[in-house]
């Protein structure tokens, strides 16, 4: 007898891998806890996490999305004014700190920036430069709008049961003057980039740990009972400012991030890891699931690595009882755009 | 047909769903001259049965036919370039978000009534015409629905049907008109006393058995609607 003796064939890279096709890989995850049909279910992140929200929607759970659109506006139109993409509207979050600043916004911590883009008579919103494609027609819209997500996004967590952050990267722009992040470099999806005032910072594994963890307190803070899945997106990066060779600091990035999910993640029972990031970029899986820029997530990948979580949660706790159990295991059927902001730099490439 | 007077004549064509029953009355009751109205109407979505032939719009089923003649006195078939100007009542069109206006961009409310007047009666009806007639155009959305409630401002409302006239400015020469301001209470609902004794239609014939259902209104709102269509046309 030795400690390897009475382990799961999942255990053995053999069993588990090697004598599999990669489409026939199971128990991938062994979740902490059971999602719930009627848990109400938060999502944010990076781009691959609008994926989550509607699989978990198209699977019959509760995706909760705390900022509705208007009565009898168009999918087109909610997706272009970025309804439905997230539990509220505050666009793309990539990093733990921005997590953090939208946390402590919420919660009145700090005051929100009075900071606006202008350009062509219309106005941006440095911290959701996407959310109106063509701009606010004021900064009082402007400031109106940001007022209703940060109440919609401390909606979403104060009322859910469980919050899903994707981590998306560890590379991230600051004004150095009041210390708010911005989800883009300014200049890129809009604003203008001032090299005295905003200032690039690689984060690493403590910076992005310790804001995560402030994050999640903030928000038991009034949600003792919130449970966290954290992913990391495996959608490698855009363009990187680091000095390093994209590829180079794409596994920089991901590796800190996989790290610290896994670290938070293991620190206790109500905070789980899901691997999507594993299931897409393991070379197991040799690259199958992305398009042929190797960046973007092919639908079926998509759908492999959701099918991957529900069948690791039937597994563990049984058949959801779902409305809807037609739809189980089905989850993207066809290419979705993402609304993904970091993708912008592609254009300014030489 | 009514013909009332004989100085500049404006013939008008007021075509919708129930909602025109408080107009026609109105109009049965009015000495006004320089007008004539021809009235076409359907309840409910009784209207989408209307087709184009050549630069007519016909019914298609004999329901619509015995109510199109019954509203209009003897027409079963629309002729848009007769008239100066047409007048679309009703159909479907609601003005939304009143509750919820300040929680939302312009761009995403514009958006929004887009989307929804596109999917309404009154807009097909009002690219079928626009399809075959250049001559005036207007609108006018369902009564807001009734409320005993403090005589406010109509902040919200002025600005909510600005925007939908935006959205009809895009089909081209469509025009919306307002509910009377001064009908309005707490800046979204129709004051009681409009909505008693309210009229509705029987296969185009006004159903004189009075109702209050909150949504229909009366004579004394019709005559209202009716001067201001008036004054519109007349200012044109």
């Amino acid at each position: 007898m030795n400690p390897y003796s009475n382990l799961d064939t999942k255990a053995f890279w053999k069993k588990a891998v090697a004598e599999k096709s990669m489409f026939d890989l199971s128990d991938l995850w062994a979740p902490k806890f059971k999602v719930e049909a009627t848990q109400r279910v938060s999502t944010y992140g990076s781009c691959f996490a609008q994926h989550f929200g509607r699989a978990l929607k198209k699977n019959g759970l509760n995706w909760f999305i705390a900022e509705q659109p208007p009565l009898k506006l168009s999918e087109a139109n909610q997706t272009k004014f970025n309804y439905g993409i997230f539990s509220s509207r505050t666009g793309n979050i990539y990093t733990t700190s921005l997590l953090l600043q939208w946390v402590k916004w919420a919660l009145s911590i700090e005051k929100p920036s009075d900071e606006v883009w202008e350009m062509n008579g219309r106005y941006f919103d440095p911290f959701r430069p996407r959310v109106e494609p063509n701009g606010f027609e004021s900064m009082e819209e402007l400031f109106a709008s940001r007022a209703q997500t940060i109440r919609s996004f401390e909606e979403s967590f104060r009322r859910a049961s469980l919050f899903v952050f994707t981590l998306g990267l560890t590379e991230s722009w600051f004004n150095n003057c009041n210390d708010t992040e911005y989800p883009m470099c300014p200049g890129t999806v809009a604003g203008e980039f001032n090299e005295t005032i905003h200032e690039f910072k690689n984060q690493s594994f403590s910076e992005i740990k310790d804001a995560l963890v402030e994050a999640i307190g903030l928000m038991r803070s009034v949600n003792p009972n919130l449970k966290f899945l954290l992913t990391v997106s495996p959608v490698p990066l855009t363009a990187t400012k680091s000095n390093m060779h994209v590829m180079v600091a794409t596994m920089h990035s991901k590796s800190i991030l996989r790290a610290v999910a896994g670290e938070v993640a293991d620190s206790e029972i109500n905070i789980d890891y899901f691997p999507s990031y594993e299931i897409i970029n393991s070379p197991v899986t040799k690259g199958a699931f992305f398009e042929p820029n190797q960046r973007n997530v092919n639908p079926y990948g998509v759908n492999f690595v959701m099918k991957q979580f529900f069948d690791c949660q039937e597994a563990m706790y049984g058949n959801q009882d779902v409305e809807d159990d037609k739809a189980k295991g089905v989850t993207v059927t066809s290419r979705y755009d993402e609304i993904c902001e970091e993708e912008l730099l592609e254009a300014f490439g030489k | 047909m009514h013909i009332k007077g004989i100085a500049k004549m404006n013939k008008i064509c007021i075509l919708g769903n129930s909602h025109v029953a408080c107009i026609k009355k109105a109009w049965d009751n009015s000495s006004s001259e320089g007008f004539d109205i021809d009235f076409f109407a359907h309840q409910a979505q009784g209207m989408q049965a209307l087709r184009i032939e050549g630069d007519h719009l016909v019914p298609t089923n004999d329901r619509l036919k015995l109510a199109l003649k019954r509203s209009s006195s003897g027409k079963s078939i629309i002729k848009p370039d007769e008239y100066s100007a047409l007048v679309l009542v009703g159909l479907g069109l609601e003005l939304l978000h009143l509750n919820t206006l300040n929680k939302y961009s312009k761009a995403v409310i514009k958006a929004s009534y887009s989307d929804y007047v596109k999917q309404t009666l009154l807009y097909r009806l009002a690219k079928q015409i626009r399809s075959i007639s250049e001559q005036r155009l207007y609108v006018l959305h369902s009564p807001l629905k009734s409320k005993n409630a403090a005589p406010a401002g109509c902040e919200v409302y002025i600005r909510s049907i600005n925007l939908m006239a935006e959205v009809f400015a895009e089909i081209g020469n469509v025009q919306i008109l307002a509910q009377p301001l001064e009908t309005i209470v707490e800046d979204r609902f129709t004051a009681p006393q409009y909505a008693k004794s309210a009229l509705k239609l029987d296969i185009g014939e006004i159903d004189e058995h009075h109702i209050e259902d909150g949504a229909h209104m009366n004579a004394d709102f019709g005559k209202l609607l009716l001067d201001d269509i008036q004054t519109t046309i007349t200012k044109m």
